[in-house]
């Protein structure tokens, strides 16, 4: 099996791991030496510690948890010849969000279109996160009280680029909700690539280094999946679809390419995407500068 | 309130999966609240903030951890049941002893059952080309549930089965009934003397259901597919469809189930239907039904025409002429001024074409999936006079299953049209079988309360027009439903046709009488 792309983040360096779950588009390796390496079917988006397959394989076929793999500079080696994935030739993803770099004052519309189309979402979504940054009814659970008061409060600390005060709110946030990736931390890595969209200036980008380097030890709080996407972000390496769907709103991408780049970032896990996405529009409505208050 | 949990080392679902596990446990009797989430920090507080606080845990982030609450008795066999549901759906990835004999190719299924003649497909469609191949190859015939398949790949899969003496029923098949086995979306209905072959999966069920509901049989149902009737595939499959029915000798009346092809495709249809020797119903949905009728063949109206024709024939009889009479029943309340204008959603889109097709006869009509004179909705999440919503198309389940299966887009949008002061009659199509939501009542009953609710808080009438594809031998049970439906405010007609005028009937009178 041929690797099409390989992650910036993807360790190249010889080393032993596990399998640590299987899904259907995707397997886990949890690295001995730390971190995570995630190996995907081509019609997943890339991810900043992702090998994405040149063609497609039924994971859960060929892989088991638990199931011993070797890295090594050329090849993934997994179990006793289950699966090898060869790494020569494949090139090099990496995330092309950078920050204030395609923010446009005309950028403001395309979010408000990509947030209009959020909402028509946000109804059948099962997520908290959007409804209360959609300003919807949210669902009567203790998550959507929960993160009432957190959200208002970042925002107030984002506004007043209090980076001490948003670190309290996001200690909070981090590992908070279902599912493998926590919808917290979803939401906070939206929130990051939505700051880092609007980050043209040096304040707003010092601030954003601030909020990187204190995020990324609250990594420990979180399951390794989630842990793993949090440190990328935090290295502002964002994964493909929601890298996406910032630079469609920045670059004002055509109406149909806005729909298919929201489209796409829905898809993304159960509701990992719907809630990066609310994370990108609370970054984007709730957290601007222009609204300065006190934290 | 007693409390208990169980940690599950390592455990990794998603959110979904998690999500469903507790509204599943808070169902149980006796428990009052339950939650399975990963054992985080901040889980483990918002856990205390819902009331079922466990102090300390002996679980860390990668954990899985499942919390009951309730009756003391009630708590134990909670988790149970939680860790029976978390490895039922464990085993079949990873297999025990079951996983040996899984076959994991067509090749390693046929030689577990040298008999199979028939294989389902239902991968991702780029990968469906090459398993349907692989199958024909082995002499199998395919049910191709698959979508995302091209049309050339459709043309040269169907011409392999042709040379083969096989059929390739899809892609994009939702129905079948193959020797009394329902395949996919289908019914439960008797075996008899009606071999049905259709381009429409919904067409199919409403055909197979009403023939079972006025007392006929079916010996066989086959899919087409939608795109079998184009130009670029030529009708392939149903002239194969065709021929196995002419050929079976348990099968006395054939229905032919469609939307209008090409003046070519339809004269070499029609042409086989003529050859067969059979009474053949045809359907031809927009067709006129005149230009379909002459010697053998019986052209059809409406699916319930089709459905009705079949039945008589098989029993020896003519078909007799279509009653299209409607009558508003008692109870109807009147329609306030402003009430004016159908607002049909649908789950099966035969049900939303056939239904625009009736009610276009005497309004302007808008769907997301116009037919005919009906207009194209500018905002598909937005109603605008009479308007008739597909929910299967692409649009809306992209990224969720289909509406047969989720009903919460469909409840959303019951409770949005309820808003509208223009919106005079809901129009619904409620379909039930193998592979539908196993309790649709349960599902449509609080949007339709919350509906009637809004509508006369405000003044207006409230009216929902349905029906139910279904029968009594299918898993959700056609009388449970019905009396259910009914009981939530639904007016039941006996076929989506019947609902469709039903409707239009109501909203020409303004109301009823009561």
């Amino acid at each position: 099996m041929r690797a099409e792309t390989i992650g910036s983040r993807v360790t190249r360096r010889r080393c032993g791991g596990r399998v640590e779950a299987v899904f259907e588009h995707a397997c886990n390796v949890a690295l001995d030496a730390g971190g995570l390496i995630t190996v995907l079917a081509p019609q997943a988006g890339n991810v900043a510690h992702g090998i994405r397959l040149s063609r497609g394989l039924r994971f859960e076929f060929r892989l088991r948890p638990g199931m011993p793999v070797r890295v090594e500079e050329d090849r993934v080696d997994f179990g006793a010849g289950a699966l090898t994935v060869r790494l020569a030739g494949a090139r090099t993803w990496t995330s092309v969000l950078r920050p204030g770099g395609c923010w446009k004052p005309r950028s403001m519309r395309a979010a408000e279109s990509a947030r209009g189309l959020l909402r028509r979402e946000a109804a059948v979504r099962s997520s908290e996160f959007l409804a209360a940054v959609l300003r919807m009814e949210p669902p009567a659970t203790a998550l959507a009280a929960r993160i009432a008061p957190l959200l208002a409060a970042l925002a107030g600390c984002t506004r007043a680029r209090d980076s001490a005060g948003a670190l309290r709110q996001v200690a909070q946030l981090v590992g908070l909700g279902p599912g493998l990736t926590p919808a917290g931390d979803d939401f906070i890595i939206g929130w990051l690539a939505g700051l880092a969209l609007r980050a043209g200036d040096h304040p707003q980008r010092a601030f954003l280094q601030d909020l990187c380097a204190g995020i990324a030890p609250l990594g420990r709080a979180t399951t390794s999946v989630s842990r793993q996407h949090l440190e990328d972000a935090c290295a502002l390496a964002f994964s493909e679809r929601l890298s996406d769907l910032c630079l469609a709103i920045g670059d004002v991408a055509p109406a149909a390419a806005l729909e298919s780049a929201v489209a796409a970032q829905l898809q993304v896990g159960a509701s990992s995407g719907a809630d990066a996405a609310a994370g990108v529009m609370f970054a984007l409505f709730d957290c601007s500068p222009a609204q300065r208050s006190a934290c | 309130m007693p409390t208990m949990h169980e940690v599950i080392a390592r455990e990794y679902r998603d959110s979904v999966a998690l999500m469903q596990l507790s509204a599943a446990l808070a169902k149980l009797p006796g428990i009052q609240q339950a939650s399975a989430v990963m054992a985080t920090e901040n889980n483990l507080g918002l856990l205390g903030q819902a009331g079922m606080a466990i102090g300390k845990v002996a679980a860390g982030p990668n954990d899985l951890l499942i919390v009951v609450q309730g009756d003391e008795a009630a708590l134990r066999p909670a988790l149970d049941e939680a860790k029976a549901r978390l490895s039922a759906k464990a085993a079949q990835p990873e297999g025990g002893a079951a996983k040996a004999f899984a076959p994991r190719s067509i090749a390693m299924a046929l030689a577990a059952d040298a008999d199979a003649n028939l294989a389902m497909i239902s991968t991702p469609g780029e990968y469906a080309t090459a398993e349907t191949l692989k199958a024909l190859n082995q002499g199998l015939n395919v049910m191709l549930f698959s979508n995302n398949v091209s049309v050339a790949d459709e043309a040269a899969l169907k011409r392999v089965a042709r040379d083969k003496g096989l059929i390739v029923m899809g892609p994009d098949c939702g129905t079948a009934i193959i020797n009394g086995i329902p395949l996919a979306f289908a019914n439960v209905v008797k075996r008899g003397a009606i071999g049905a072959v259709g381009a429409s999966g919904t067409g199919l069920q409403e055909v197979t259901v009403l023939v079972d509901r006025l007392g006929g049989g079916i010996s066989q149902a086959i899919g087409t597919g939608g795109h079998d009737l184009s130009n670029e595939v030529g009708g392939i499959s149903m002239l194969t469809g065709l021929k196995y029915l002419a050929e079976d000798p348990d099968t006395r009346v054939i229905v032919l189930i469609s939307k209008p092809p090409s003046k070519g495709i339809a004269d070499a249809v029609l042409g086989a239907a003529r050859a067969s020797g059979k009474p053949v119903v045809v359907i031809f949905l927009g067709a006129d039904a005149k230009s379909l009728t002459g010697g053998n063949l019986h052209g059809a109206r409406t699916l319930e025409d089709a459905a009705r024709a079949a039945v008589a024939l098989a029993g020896g009889r003519k078909p007799e002429p279509p009653d299209e009479t409607v009558r508003i029943p008692p109870g109807v309340p009147k329609l306030a001024p402003g009430q004016k204008f159908i607002r049909g959603l649908f789950s099966g889109g035969t049900f939303g074409f056939q239904a625009t097709l009736l009610l276009q006869e005497a309004a302007d009509v808008h769907s997301n999936t116009p037919v005919g004179k009906s207009l194209p909705l500018k905002d598909m999440w937005k109603s605008e006079g009479h308007t008739l919503v597909d929910l299967g198309d692409d649009v809306f389940t992209r990224g969720r299953p289909h509406p047969m299966i989720d009903y919460r887009l469909r409840t959303e949008r019951i409770v949005q049209e309820a808003r509208d002061p223009e919106t005079a009659v809901l129009l619904l199509d409620v379909v039930l079988g193998f592979g539908s939501n196993a309790d649709p009542a349960a599902e449509l009953a609080p949007a339709l309360g919350k509906a009637r609710e809004i509508a006369e808080t405000s003044g207006r009438a409230f009216i929902c027009v349905g029906h139910v594809c279904g029968t009594d031998g299918d898993p959700q049970g056609l009388g449970a439903q019905a009396k259910a439906l009914q009981s939530a405010g639904m007016i039941l007609a006996q076929s989506n046709a019947q609902a469709a005028r039903l409707a239009r009937a109501i909203v020409a009178a303004g109301g009823g009488s009561a």
